[in-house]
This record gives C-alpha cells, sequence and structure tokens, in this order.
C-alpha cells in the first residue's frame, strides 16, 4: 500500500517569514509528495504572502514535490473572483474548493476536488469527474462507508481525507475574529494574524470546542487518524492530508511516514500527542460518529 | 397569577381535582378523539412516540396532565404534580402559554423554546408532540368544556376565559384572528 | 401576484393553509425524511398531503415549491431520487436542491421540471450560478444571505436566472449547505442529516445557577432561574474566549427586511422568502400577511413604512437586524 502524504493549504495567518520558513523546511521532508499552496480562507489575505508562496512553489517543485494551488473557498468580492480566475487560469495544477471556480476552468484541464466542496455521493463525484476532476480530497464530514462507496463507484478516482489538523468546520461572511476586537471584516488590521493555529473557544463552563480563524470557524480538537492503513486503503484512500500548525509538522509527519509502514494506531497517536499540538486528538468523523469524539475511544 | 392563600387551600384543591377526576378525563378523552377525527393524519406525526406518555404540567393548576396520543385518539389523565415516572417528557408552564401553544395562536417557536416553557426529557419527543399538535386542528373549546366541569379548576377557568377575552379583543387590521 | 413572488414555509398542511390564506403566492415545504434540510420529528409532508396540498393550492393560484435540498447519502441516493418522483408525481411546480447528484436525478426523471438551486448550494458568485444555469438548466437561484443589498443588484444583473432572496426569519450565520458544526458536536448537519442541532441531542438542565440548555452535553447557554433558555442552534450559542463570554458568532436575533423590499424590487429581485417552516401557522400568518401588505403597498406606489414594526416580536430574542443586508454586519 503505497499512501502519499500532502500537505494541504495553510489554512492560518503566518507571517511572511514564517511561511518562507516553513515551506524551506517542508522541501526537505522527503515523505511529502504533494504540497498545497495558497489561500483558501480569505481573500484579504491573498496579497500578503503572495510573492512569499510563489518562491514557495519554486522551492518545493525543485524539490521534487507536487505543487497544487487550492482556490479561495467562500468568495465574497470582486477581488476575490478576479483572484479566483487568474490562479484557475495559470496555475498547472489546482484544487477547487468553491463552485465558482468551475467555469472558469480552461478546457481540459483536470482538477483536484478539495474537502471544501459538497461532494457526498458517486453522482455529485462522476459529475465533477466528467469535468476534469482528477483526485477527490473527501469532505471532513464523509464517513469511511460513503467514502468507499464513492470509490466502488469512481475506482480510479484516488481519494485523499483530511487525516491531520483542526478540521474546518464552517465559513461566514463575517470576520470573528475582527468582531473580538471590535471591528469588521473590512476594516480588520488582519487580527486573524495573532493566533497561527486559530484562537481556541470554550463553552461557557469553560470547555474547549471550537477555534476561530477569521471567517473560518475550526474544530479544537486535531484531526487524526483512527482507523488502520489497509481499512483506509480499501475504501478508496490513496493519500493523506497534513494540515500545517504551528507545531512539530517534521514530528507529524514522521509520525504518519511510521504509520503508513507499521500500521499501528496506537503509536502514531501516542507520536501525535508528542509534537505540541494545539488540542487534544479527535477521530469521530470516519467512524461515523460525531466529529469530536476523541481518538482511541 | 392567583396567588392561593396558603398550601393547604392548594392540597385541598389538588385532592378534590385528583378524586373527581373521571368526569374530567372522559370529557378530555373525546376532546381528543373528536380532534382525531378533524385532522387524522396529525396524530401519525408523533411517529416513534405515538402512544407515548407526556407531562404537561401547569404551573397555576393543582393538577397535572398526562396526555397520551395515537391513531384513533388517545388519553388524557389528571394526576398529582411532581414526578413522573413512565413519561417521555414534560412541559412545564403556565396555563394561558400551554394553551396558546395548542391552540396555536402564538408563534410555535417563541413560545416553545424561548419564552415561557420548561421542557424536560426527551426533547425530540416534545418537538415530535409540538408539531403534530400544530398540524392537527385542535380546537380550545375542546379542552374549556371539560374543564368547567372539574371542581376545584373554577377559580381557574375564570381566569382562563378572561385571558381568552384579550386575546379575541381587535388589534387592527393586521391583528392575530 | 404582485410585482415580485411572495414565497412562505408550510411546515405541514395547516401551516400551508394559513401561508396561502393569508396570500401568498408560493408555499415551499419538504417531505417526511432527510432529504429536506428541515428533518425534524412530527414536521413536512408525505405524499398524500403533498399532492393534495398541489391540488388545493392550483385551485386557488398558488405554486408549490418541494425542497429536496440536502445532499444524497452515498449508497442510499435512491431515497433521493424517489423524493424527486414523489414531488414530480404530485405536481410540484418546482424542486428545490443543492446537490449535484439531486439535480441530475431530477434532470433524468425530467427534460423540463422546473429547478431551483437552494439556499444550500451556496452559490452567491456569477460564475457558481452560471455553472448551475448552465449544467442543470436551473431556472432561479435562491441567494445565501451573504449578499449586501447593493451586491445582490449587481449580481441580478450578471445573471440569466431569476433570483430569490430571503426577508425574514432565523439567520444562518454560517454559509449555508458548508457548516459542519452541528456533526463535530452531534455526529448530525444539515449536509449529513437534514438537521441542524438535532432535538435528539438537546438536553436543558436546572440547577442552582439557573438553566443550561446543552447540545450533546455541552453548555451552549445558561440564564438565571425563572427564565428559559432558547433551543441551542449551535451558532447562535454563548462561547467563551480567553474567559470572556459573548454570543461569539452572531446575536440571537432576526432577519427582517421588510424596510428593503423597494430596494431589492429595484434591483430585479424576482422573489421574496419567509423562513421558518418549523414556526408554526400564526407565524406564517401574520408574516405573510404583512409582506403581503408591504408588497401590495409597494405596487400602488406607496410606503411600506407603516407595515415594518409589525413583526418585531417575532423575531428571535425579540430583535430584528437588516442582517448582512448591511454591509457592518461582517
Amino acid at each position: 500500500m503505497s499512501f502519499e502524504l500532502a500537505l494541504g493549504p495553510l489554512l492560518f495567518n503566518w507571517s511572511a517569514e514564517d511561511v518562507a520558513g516553513f515551506y524551506d523546511r517542508m522541501a526537505g521532508e522527503s515523505l511529502v509528495r504533494r504540497v498545497y499552496l495558497g489561500e483558501v480562507v480569505c481573500g484579504k489575505r491573498e496579497p500578503l504572502n503572495a510573492e512569499v508562496l510563489a518562491r514557495a512553489a519554486d522551492r518545493l517543485s525543485a524539490a521534487g514535490k507536487e505543487v497544487v494551488w487550492s482556490t479561495l473557498a467562500l468568495l465574497a468580492t470582486a477581488r476575490d473572483r478576479k483572484q479566483t480566475h487568474r490562479l484557475v487560469e495559470e496555475a498547472r495544477l489546482v484544487e477547487i474548493n468553491d463552485v465558482s471556480a468551475l467555469p472558469v476552468l480552461p478546457v481540459g484541464q483536470s482538477f483536484t476536488a478539495g474537502p471544501l466542496l459538497n461532494v457526498y455521493n458517486a453522482t455529485a463525484a462522476q459529475i465533477l469527474i466528467d469535468r476534469g476532476c482528477d483526485r477527490l480530497c473527501a469532505n471532513v464530514e464523509l464517513p469511511l462507508r460513503a467514502i468507499a462507496e464513492i470509490h466502488r463507484a469512481c475506482p480510479t478516482l484516488p481519494i485523499e481525507v483530511f487525516a491531520f489538523g483542526r478540521l474546518p468546520l464552517a465559513l461566514s461572511a463575517r470576520c470573528h475574529h475582527a468582531h473580538r476586537f471590535g471591528l469588521s471584516k473590512d476594516t480588520c488590521r488582519f487580527v486573524c494574524d495573532r493566533d497561527p493555529d486559530g484562537q481556541a473557544v470554550q463553552t461557557v463552563e469553560g470547555a474547549p470546542f471550537l477555534s476561530i480563524n477569521g471567517v473560518q470557524t475550526l474544530s479544537h480538537g486535531v484531526q487524526c487518524v483512527g482507523l488502520a492503513p489497509e481499512t483506509l486503503w480499501t475504501a478508496g484512500i490513496r493519500s493523506l492530508r497534513l494540515s500545517p500548525h504551528a507545531c512539530d509538522m517534521s514530528g507529524v509527519i514522521a509520525a504518519y511516514g511510521r504509520f503508513i509502514e507499521t500500521e499501528d494506531v496506537q503509536r502514531l497517536h501516542a507520536q501525535l500527542r508528542a509534537c505540541d499540538l494545539p488540542g487534544p486528538l479527535v477521530a469521530g468523523y470516519l467512524e461515523g460518529a460525531p466529529g469530536m469524539q476523541s481518538a482511541g475511544a | 397569577m392567583l396567588q392561593l392563600d396558603n398550601r393547604l387551600t392548594d392540597q385541598a384543591l389538588a385532592e378534590i381535582a385528583i378524586a373527581m377526576r373521571r368526569p374530567v378525563e372522559v370529557l378530555l378523552d373525546r376532546a381528543i378523539r373528536r380532534t382525531w377525527r378533524r385532522s387524522p393524519a396529525a396524530f401519525g406525526r408523533l411517529g416513534r412516540y405515538q402512544g407515548c406518555r407526556y407531562l404537561i404540567a401547569p404551573t397555576d393548576l393543582p393538577v397535572a396532565f398526562e396526555l397520551r396520543l395515537e391513531s384513533g385518539g388517545g388519553q388524557v389523565r389528571v394526576v398529582r404534580r411532581g414526578p413522573a415516572p413512565g413519561c417521555v417528557a414534560a412541559v412545564a408552564g403556565a396555563l394561558a402559554d400551554l394553551l396558546a401553544l395548542f391552540e396555536g395562536s402564538a408563534d410555535a417557536d417563541a413560545i416553545f423554546f424561548s419564552g415561557a416553557l420548561d421542557v424536560t426529557g426527551d426533547t425530540a419527543a416534545v418537538m415530535a408532540l409540538h408539531n403534530a399538535l400544530e398540524a392537527a386542528d385542535l380546537r380550545l373549546a375542546d379542552l374549556l368544556v371539560p374543564a368547567a366541569l372539574a371542581p376545584g379548576l373554577e377559580p381557574f377557568l375564570r381566569r382562563l376565559l378572561d385571558w381568552r377575552r384579550a386575546t379575541l379583543r381587535p388589534r387592527g387590521a393586521h391583528g392575530i384572528d | 401576484m404582485g410585482s415580485i413572488e411572495l414565497v412562505c414555509p408550510a411546515g405541514s398542511p395547516a401551516m400551508l393553509e394559513a401561508a396561502v390564506e393569508a396570500g401568498a403566492d408560493s408555499v415551499y415545504c419538504g417531505l417526511r425524511d432527510e432529504t429536506n434540510a428541515r428533518n425534524f420529528p412530527g414536521l413536512n409532508f408525505d405524499a398524500g398531503e403533498l399532492a393534495q396540498a398541489v391540488t388545493d393550492c392550483h385551485r386557488r393560484g398558488a405554486k408549490v415549491l418541494v425542497a429536496i435540498n440536502t445532499f444524497a447519502r452515498a449508497g442510499d441516493e435512491a431515497r433521493w431520487r424517489r423524493s424527486a418522483e414523489t414531488a414530480l408525481e404530485a405536481g410540484a411546480d418546482a424542486i428545490i436542491a443543492a446537490d449535484l447528484a439531486v439535480l441530475a436525478h431530477v434532470r433524468s426523471l425530467s427534460p423540463t421540471a422546473r429547478l431551483h438551486l437552494s439556499v444550500q448550494a451556496a452559490a452567491n458568485t456569477p460564475e457558481a450560478i452560471a455553472f448551475y444555469a448552465e449544467t442543470f438548466g436551473v431556472r432561479r437561484v435562491v441567494l445565501p444571505r451573504v449578499l449586501s443589498a447593493q451586491e445582490i443588484a449587481r449580481l441580478v444583473g450578471d445573471v440569466a436566472t431569476e433570483v430569490e432572496a430571503f426577508v425574514f426569519g432565523g439567520l444562518c450565520v454560517m454559509a449555508e449547505g458548508r457548516c459542519a458544526l452541528s456533526s463535530y458536536a452531534t455526529g448530525q448537519s444539515p449536509n449529513l442529516s437534514g438537521v441542524c442541532s438535532p432535538p435528539e441531542a438537546v438536553s436543558f438542565e436546572r440547577s442552582a445557577a439557573g438553566m443550561t440548555s446543552r447540545l450533546a452535553g455541552l453548555a451552549l447557554d445558561q440564564v438565571p432561574t425563572g427564565k428559559t433558555a432558547g433551543y441551542p442552534t449551535l451558532c447562535k450559542g454563548r462561547f467563551a474566549v480567553d474567559g470572556e463570554a459573548s454570543y461569539l458568532f452572531e446575536e440571537p436575533t432576526s432577519l427582517n427586511a421588510m424596510g428593503l423590499l423597494a430596494e431589492l424590487r429595484a434591483a430585479g429581485v424576482h422573489a421574496v422568502k419567509i423562513e421558518g417552516r418549523q414556526r408554526g401557522k400564526a407565524y406564517v400568518a401574520r408574516v405573510t400577511r404583512a409582506f403581503r401588505s408591504a408588497i401590495d403597498a409597494l405596487d400602488r406606489g406607496e410606503s411600506t413604512a407603516p407595515y415594518e414594526h409589525l413583526l418585531t416580536d417575532l423575531a428571535e430574542g425579540g430583535r430584528e437586524i437588516a442582517g448582512a443586508y448591511n454591509k457592518r454586519w461582517r
């Protein structure tokens, strides 16, 4: 079973230096085959690190990695639409996270259907395949049996799963981060840059629950895989997506590399926990349970 | 809100109501059957909650009611206030609010979840009951007639009729019926 | 029908009757299962009730739109296809859908059936709308509540489809059809199961502190004794950041865009929609009558101002806003 490891697009607002440093390190990670780059969460952030990402793309390609550009997930403004058009027309490899990008795709160009698209069944997958989709990153809500069904109906479509990181759960036109500081999306001063892993949110009783990242709401818990590699492979999964966090990502990559070889789920969890994670490990979704169910439960 | 002189009066009223509950229950059972005949599909909306017992507890009455709905009608029992084992859920609130809910003259969400009612037990069961009654043509008169014959409940009935008169007062061209 | 179509919710035949009686031009409803996004216990129509509803409405010059607006479960697509068959057989005037699969199934069953794109498709750009129009022949799009009135005006000019906009009811804070908050806590969500913050996961707990409303055991709000906590819809809960509690995602208010009717009409909006299939006969009667009066007034060249505060007490939490239609909301 030759699983691929992929780095998802960076969801958080990191400084140019941190972004450059991160991708320099990732260029040296031999286990990572594919890297997704691009601003998925907020169109306002896109200009901030555009240059740094372009340089990172060169670095990563030179290191033999496949670089895929991800589109914005919830387009809000005319500028967002222009950005999306440009990305889709210029990039060689593209991940689509909003239906808006579909009709703009040059004819004959293939694409990855991102986890923020609503592909819940085989017919939807097939419609996208007919439009050029050659890889699907499963929506985080999908249980394994749904993924297996899609695989059964579309056996040549490689499927990727969101295997590590705080789970993207919702997007809004309203910027939660800005509103916390009495600002709005238009006047935000990019305050989301204060929280490199998102800002933790608790219930009124103090139970950690979610996190906010600009217009995006994520889980507090950190997603991981709780099933054996063989189970994943049978369901059609060929790639594990690791979403970048400000923790020991090299440790995370190594842990998953070992997991693919040893098939030891407990060990994976133990090694991940040693990577200075922003939250506890959760693994409910793939098992058809609430997403926040603890890993190893 | 009617102020009772002391607990003894409250308790005495409850005992009277319980002792003489049978005629009230029979009349309420018939009211439910009439409602079912008017809207036979409505009670089916309870789905798996058909035949389950719900406790309806008016906070301003000395007794409560156990309600069971199913195809063909159902059953109402007058019971003492207090815990009700065997009931899938309990809904408590002022009698006027409970009746407004059943009668459909108020916004369902406003009464049901964000205001006057206190819901305990299986929330899905209460929601099913609420939606079933919402879809049914239950009329307040059906409930008032039996209440009129209930000893111990007469002071409350009078207040109820006052409330009813108030809600029927014209509110201009855009008022509620 | 006036210059704008008034589209009103129906959670049951009794509610549908109330809406039509109150002046709705169209009513929208769902079937009694997870193929619609208000899959609450006791709500919605069975096949017989739907057929009867269509007959009744057509006799009175009103239309029935059937919501099959959830995402078909992998391996169980037949259920959604059956819902489409039921709606078509009943004579529904349109099917409201969001899933690529459901749109495709409807199209394969009927090349001419009228398709409306649900707000659950989160299509708020001309490109996204064009994709659905070209691929499935979608004739109308229900806009997500994330656009300002000015943006709607621009959008109407850029698309070939009719545009329908929400004007009253509960606000979804997150982009509809793309929110997994509920499934993270409960395992069920609008996309997975047609329900958000399902009642099966709800509990109300009374303690010395007051009343706590919980979802999957998590405290979403606490109110002092004597008051009752509202239904714990996740995004409307109180949360704490750095120890400071607030309605983090949104104040529990409601949309009332009656004051924007003239602007929406001028923008070319074809239909306005009232939210609230689960809110009952009295709600729909009152809201429909108010908007009917307002639209009729508009058509007579009069102001809608006299009708604007009619519905204030119906808003969740007693407060209303123009919501996302006002850019400051972002």
